[in-house]
């Protein structure tokens, strides 16, 4: 299992650890881990791209992990969401619009970086045990399509291009 | 589970998607009672909607879900361990809420 799978079990497990009254405190951190395991999956298919997935090169991936950043990969995302590339990309890629399932990965992670910082910062937001394992399946299905992103130019140059999206020239 | 008690119940539900309007559509809403595998009694509230995908229908489904709950706390149905809202997967439909929503009461002894 990778850490993202991990991390959704860990997400899982909190949101029902409780038999009756769930603890915000556990449905905020379950929100919390299922974010975080969209982030690490889709660093972790970046940085196989990057460097491939042999063992022997986790320690560089590792590396290369810690070049990415919240902020940039939600711009990154943005983008996606909207259907729309900068004209950069728009001109270097024949397909132009990005795939139903970027997209989706893109909605993706504006949703739960957003549900993040309310289950994290903002208790006045309680938060109901519906909605916070509906988000773990959204974050599920987010790592399986990050996982298994198929090899095309766009997803290439998105993967490349989620540490550095902020430097991209228009 | 008595029958006053299934008949706030009935209308509780009722209630709740009366007075839903706008997105995302319920398309359907159902109820029962139930044991879990710990032998507490509880409600299951079945409720097909579009899956969430948008931040609008998560904010609505974490709203609808903490309502339902008060509106049970208001009926003082103490005896009930908790509601749940869970999942149909297997709607007809092929969309729905999954995921269970607890009540705010302690369990019971």
């Amino acid at each position: 299992m990778t850490h993202a799978d991990h991390l959704l079990e860990q997400a899982a497990h909190l949101a029902r650890r409780q038999r009756g009254r769930p603890r915000q405190a556990d449905l905020r951190r379950a929100v919390s881990a299922a974010y975080y395991a969209l982030f690490h999956a889709l660093i972790d298919a970046s940085t196989r791209m990057a460097l491939g997935s042999s063992p022997s090169r986790a320690p560089l991936r590792g590396v290369l992990a810690r070049c990415f950043d919240h902020g940039e990969m939600a711009r990154a995302c943005k983008a996606l969401a909207g259907g729309t590339l900068p004209s950069a990309l728009q001109q270097v890629l024949p397909a132009g619009l990005p795939s139903p399932d970027l997209q989706r990965l893109g909605i993706a992670f504006g949703l739960l970086q957003r549900w993040r910082h309310t289950a994290d910062y903002d208790l006045n937001q309680p938060l109901a045990r519906a909605a916070v394992l509906s988000m773990i399946d959204l974050a599920r299905t987010a790592c399986a399509v990050a996982a298994t992103l198929p090899t095309d130019d766009t997803s290439r140059l998105f993967l490349a291009l989620l540490p550095l999206w902020g430097r991209l020239r228009p | 589970m008595k029958r006053a008690e299934r008949e706030v119940v009935d209308r509780l539900v009722r209630e709740a998607v009366a007075a839903h309007q706008g997105e995302p559509p319920i398309l359907r809403a159902d109820w029962s009672p139930f044991t879990d595998q710990d032998g507490m009694e509880a409600v299951e509230v079945a409720l097909v909607i579009p899956e969430p995908s948008d931040d609008a229908s998560f904010q609505w489904l974490n709203d609808f879900g903490l309502g339902l709950i008060r509106a049970f706390r208001e009926e003082e149905l103490d005896r009930f361990a908790y509601v749940a809202v869970v999942g149909a997967d297997e709607a007809p439909e092929g969309i729905a809420v999954s995921g269970w929503l607890h009540g705010e009461r302690a369990p019971v002894p």
